[in-house]
């Protein structure tokens, strides 16, 4: 099997003007700039809701650019093959990073609307009561527990019980944007005051520079050097970018998880969650091969690649996104089940407003359902994931979770109920369409396929069975 | 390919008492492509009861074969939902109708708690499934063929590649069949005899 696309000379894998790839950035930029309009109006009419929603919006794509980062990595990481004609699609989307750092810029700004955190200096004044507060706090957790357990007893229905168990603790009522007099707030006080030297405005913003910067760094290494090895077919970018993976996937890690940290697990500052980076790094994951499924899909039926990506590569792919998928699932519950078991009021709280608000409840079962079980029963068998058609169906499925997903980690902050928002919308188009259309653009300049990479002969022949 | 190797020749057999019987015929290839090609006009002859052998596994083998998708994924899933359906039954059983012990102020039978043996007990029922399974499917456990009566078969682990079709395929015939065989240019064509008590 060898390629036998050939446009000739220089042209070689890349995108013709005439082809509909080379105006994608268009369509991106047309729904980017509705979608900018749509949320500076939002800003200005509803700036706290356009907080939440464009936090949301960032965050969501961002993993898409994080996402690619990691495949890039993981590639070089494990010196394979088979994946060297889908991996500069992933190399583009990583190249999109820097866009984050101006789509960063509202959320900077916000950062006083978004977090309760921000402003718990050492000056705290509300920390007096603390202590008895606290007391009362175990009070009501004991008798509850009682109560849960006579309940049970007497009439053995389920939702009953949880409902005493739950209630019985008060806190997650009293938690959201509208609490700051009731006394749980008081009870936070004190917690933020402990997680203070961390939880600082000063902190973040400088931590916030140090990430862009590291994955700036990152992804332009391993583009800057994939591209200039199209030209002068040197291997001494291959053993660059070979040095460089364990360091850079060192940093990856952790700058994942410490953003991941900062920007949405503190927006519930006394929740904590120690597996938190693994969950978001799951989500990723799973999104980077359901991108790059649907990306190299559309680029192969309007005839750029040719059979440069095979069925062999598509499979392979669906079966890394199932693989994830199974992860991501297996981390989430991993991390619910323990705070659920536990039942810590600043711990379940969490799940408290994701389970017990108004809505929320339907989001959440959508996620075990939309993100888990259904997609396991559609891509588990290779009769799906060797059906372009079908395969490509699940990975914009996942795209769409990923969302989702991302929005059942934010949103129940802006609000007490599940309350969708147009601005939801718009963010999204705005946030979406800067980077896919920065991303397409860049696509114009450089060929879709690493094709000085040295390995590349062996990847347009991957077979599998 | 001459005429005078198509008999067995092995010294083991001489010793074995007992009638001769035809088993199958060993057509030997030297090389991947000249295997593939030959598997595929055996396919397309209709023979069931037949079998490549190769030191390596060949891309495409299984489409010159006409080989079909393993039901082993369907018996696994069976065997995993099973598992789980049992393993949810067994936990409901247990700590929710026989000894419903309240535990950390959760109800007895809440599913959160479960989960883990869902797991376990799809994991360990599909596990064993997988394995068994494929034992059964391969006809597994199995010490005897007759293939291995003949002595170039030996070189079926090295670098030699055979395509061995048996007497008991309906299509089976000793003239017929040898002549397709002769006709895919084998480097060596036999056939093996087993001894029948």
């Amino acid at each position: 099997m060898s390629a036998d696309h050939n446009h000739g000379g220089d042209n070689l894998y890349r995108i013709p003007a005439d082809n509909i790839w080379a105006n994608a950035w268009k369509l991106a930029a047309v729904l980017g700039s509705i979608g900018l309009i749509g949320s500076a109006f939002g800003a200005a009419s509803n700036p706290e809701r356009f907080a939440f929603s464009w936090l949301f919006a960032f965050y969501a794509f961002l993993t898409f650019a994080l996402g690619a980062v990691f495949f890039v990595l993981i590639q070089h990481l494990t010196v394979s093959h088979w994946s060297v004609t889908v991996r500069r699609t992933a190399e583009f989307f990583a190249a999109g990073i820097p866009v984050f750092a101006l789509l960063f810029v509202p959320v900077a700004l916000n950062a006083d609307t978004l977090y309760e955190w921000v402003g718990h200096g050492a000056s705290h004044e509300e920390g007096h009561d603390d202590g008895a507060e606290h007391e009362g706090e175990e009070h009501s957790s004991g008798e509850s527990l009682v109560g849960a357990s006579t309940a049970r007893a007497q009439a053995p229905q389920e939702a009953d019980a949880h409902g005493a168990d739950a209630d019985g603790h008060a806190a997650p009522e009293a938690h959201g944007p509208g609490a700051h007099n009731s006394p749980q707030h008081q009870l936070h006080g004190e917690l933020l005051e402990h997680k203070a030297p961390y939880l600082s405005l000063t902190g973040w913003y400088v931590r916030a520079g140090i990430y862009f910067i590291l994955w700036f760094i990152v992804a332009f290494f391993f583009f800057r050097h994939s591209v200039q090895q199209d030209e002068d077919k040197s291997l001494d970018h291959t053993r660059k970018m070979q040095a460089f993976a364990p360091a850079a996937a060192a940093i990856f890690t952790l700058t994942l998880s410490f953003a991941a940290i900062d920007w949405i697990m503190s927006l519930e500052p006394t929740w904590y969650s120690t597996i938190y980076g693994v969950y978001i790094f799951a989500g990723t994951v799973i999104t980077i091969h359901a991108l790059i499924i649907v990306v190299v899909l559309g680029m192969k039926e309007h005839g750029l690649i040719g059979s440069a990506v095979n069925i062999e590569h598509f499979h392979d792919l669906g079966k890394l996104m199932f693989g994830f998928i199974v992860f991501h699932a297996y981390v989430g519950f991993s991390q619910m089940m323990l705070q659920w078991y536990a039942n810590i009021p600043e711990e379940i709280i969490y799940y408290h407003e994701r389970w017990h608000a108004e809505g929320w409840k339907g989001v959440s079962y959508f996620l075990i359902f939309g993100h888990f079980v259904l997609p396991f029963l559609f891509l588990i068998s290779r009769v799906t994931k060797l059906r372009l058609s079908l395969l490509s169906f699940g990975a914009m499925w996942m795209l769409f979770m990923q969302i989702v997903d991302i929005y059942w980690f934010v949103m129940p902050n802006a609000s007490d109920g599940f309350s969708p928002h147009w601005l939801d919308i718009t963010s999204l188009l705005a946030v979406g369409g800067v980077y896919f259309g920065v991303v397409f653009f860049i696509m114009k300049f450089f060929p879709l396929i690493p094709i000085g990479d040295p390995r590349l002969e062996r990847s347009l022949g991957h077979v599998v069975t | 390919m001459s005429e005078d190797e198509n008999t067995p020749d092995s010294p083991e057999d001489e010793a074995l008492d007992g009638e001769k019987a035809p088993a199958l015929y060993l057509a030997e290839f030297d090389t991947t492509h000249d295997v593939l090609h030959a598997a595929e006009k055996v396919r397309d002859a209709g023979f069931e009861k037949w079998d490549v052998h190769t030191p390596f596994p060949v891309h495409g083998m299984d489409a010159a074969m006409g080989l079909s998708d393993s039901k082993l994924g369907l018996l696994v899933f069976a065997a995993g939902a099973v598992g789980l359906v049992g393993g949810f039954a067994m936990m409901m059983g247990m700590n929710g109708i026989d000894y419903p012990i309240i535990i950390a102020g959760k109800p007895a039978e809440s599913l959160p708690s479960m989960i883990p043996i869902l797991f376990e007990t799809t994991v360990l029922l599909s596990g064993i499934t997988a394995v068994f399974g494929m034992l059964a499917l391969n006809g597994l456990p199995r010490h005897h063929h007759p293939v291995f009566y003949s002595t170039r078969f030996e070189r079926g682990s090295d670098d030699k590649f055979f395509i061995s079709i048996e007497v008991g395929d309906p299509k089976f015939d000793l003239e017929k069949t040898r002549e397709l065989l002769a006709s895919l240019h084998p480097t060596h064509l036999e056939l093996v005899e087993e001894t029948v008590p």
